[in-house]
């Protein structure tokens, strides 16, 4: 997945259709489902202004919120994780002291899957928390955690390997 | 007045950050009180013709699954209707009108979960009306459009069903305590009612909302609570609220009268 604005828009529509109508748990019948809209999250363009960064979380998580019922704990989560997304980058990408000017088809794979797993990681960790909210059911929030930043970080990463057309 | 101008230019981002998030917060707690859960109708307006075009194509591809399955519901049905009317208990069990529809969505995932349903006040489905299936409650209609319906699923935390226990007719309050969608809680069972595991639960009939009599589960563990004179009985349920596709809304023809009594008592 490319950054530039045609290659997001077409990724947002295919995206959103997919969490909504095809890998819904309960559509499934299955406990979990990945959460690939965090990719959407992943590759929000660098060069745009932090508080658009911001306010398309917010409004990505709201349009997934609104298919499952989910109050705003998707817009809270990405939220979250697009305000923490400059300490992700620099994690990832080592060195880089700017991450607006980081384009990331130029940097290394293994950088882009530390980015993948820390992003997937934060947001699952925000969005399980509130769902659960209950320090009595600890044990079933950390299963439910590793269980599903897992299936989702394993997801995208295949979906970021097929459409890199053979570059790795 | 320069400086805080100057202040909140530098913060923007961390001030529109926690303006997001403080809004983040109001919709979820917004969308765990049912009563006040507008988001849920605002929702469901916009995603609905969506999830009817999914239903659609899903149905397409199970439609052989759903045939056989409302072919065993209606058989179920049926049979109940004539143990009834063999039982003389013709009055108790006709004045209920019961609605076929189907479930668009279902969320079992979150505390407060919610159903959508393709039937709304066009097909006379309208609030406060119960759902059930042949083989149990699934929970209570929250608010009705012109073709589809909200339901407060039973595995949603604020809701509380009238239930007795089908062998001694001793009442108590069924609710869901958010942990397994299989299991729920009956409280309020006096010690008196001597329970034993496998007892079945059936609604108590004590509400305009839902018929007595419908089954629900059986007792599948038993808590008492020390020094309290009532039993804590999880209900293992017999439907299972995941997979369910054909439902049943019932309206009660008395539910406006039985309202009204009940709200005289209780302002008396």
């Amino acid at each position: 997945m490319k950054s530039k604005p045609a290659n997001f828009t077409a990724w947002f529509f295919a995206l959103i259709f997919a969490q909504a109508f095809v890998l819904d748990p309960v559509l499934l019948g299955v406990n979990y489902a990945p959460l690939v809209y965090v990719l959407l999250l992943i590759f929000l363009p660098n060069y745009w202004p932090s508080w658009v960064v911001l306010l398309a979380g917010f409004i990505i998580g709201l349009i997934i919120d609104l298919f499952y019922l989910s109050g705003g704990i998707h817009a809270a989560a990405s939220l979250v994780v697009c305000f923490l997304r400059p300490n992700f980058i620099r994690t990832g990408y080592k060195g880089t002291l700017k991450p607006n000017e980081l384009v990331i088809e130029n940097e290394s794979f293994d950088s882009l899957i530390v980015y993948i797993f820390l992003t997937t990681a934060i947001h699952h960790f925000v969005l399980l928390a509130f769902v659960v909210f209950d320090w009595a059911r600890i044990g079933w929030f950390l299963s439910a955690w590793g269980t599903n930043t897992l299936l989702t970080f394993v997801t995208c990463t295949l979906l970021v390997i097929i459409t890199r057309k053979g570059r790795l | 007045m320069q400086k805080l101008l100057n202040s909140i230019l530098r913060n923007g981002t961390l001030l529109l950050f926690i303006f997001l998030l403080a809004l983040s917060f109001l919709l979820i707690s917004r969308s765990q009180r049912f009563q006040q859960s507008n988001f849920v109708s605002l929702n469901n307006s916009i995603t609905s013709p969506f999830f009817e075009l999914r239903h659609n194509v899903y149905r397409f591809f199970e439609r052989n699954k759903h045939n056989q399955q409302l072919i065993e519901e209606n058989q179920y049905l049926i049979s109940q209707l004539i143990t009834q009317q063999n039982k003389g208990m013709l009055l108790d069990s006709l004045p209920f009108e019961v609605i076929p529809v189907q479930v668009l969505r279902n969320s079992i995932r979150l505390g407060y979960n919610y159903i959508t349903i393709n039937a709304g006040t066009e097909k006379g489905v309208s609030k406060e009306m119960g759902v059930i299936t042949a083989k149990g409650v699934v929970g209570v209609i929250h608010s009705s459009g012109k073709k589809t319906s909200s339901v407060i699923s039973i595995l949603n935390k604020s809701l509380r069903i009238n239930a007795k226990l089908k062998k001694s007719d001793h009442f108590g309050s069924l609710y869901w305590d958010g942990v397994s969608p299989e299991k729920m809680l009956l409280a309020d069972v006096p010690l008196v009612a001597n329970v034993a595991l496998g007892d079945t639960v059936v609604t108590g009939g004590m509400s305009a909302i839902f018929p007595g009599g419908i089954h629900l589960g059986v007792v599948d563990k038993i808590l008492v609570p020390l020094n309290d004179n009532y039993y804590n009985l999880q209900i293992a349920l017999f439907e299972d609220i995941t997979r369910i596709n054909h439902v049943y809304a019932v309206k009660n023809p008395s539910a406006e009268h039985i309202t009204e009594i009940i709200t005289t008592t209780d302002e008396k």
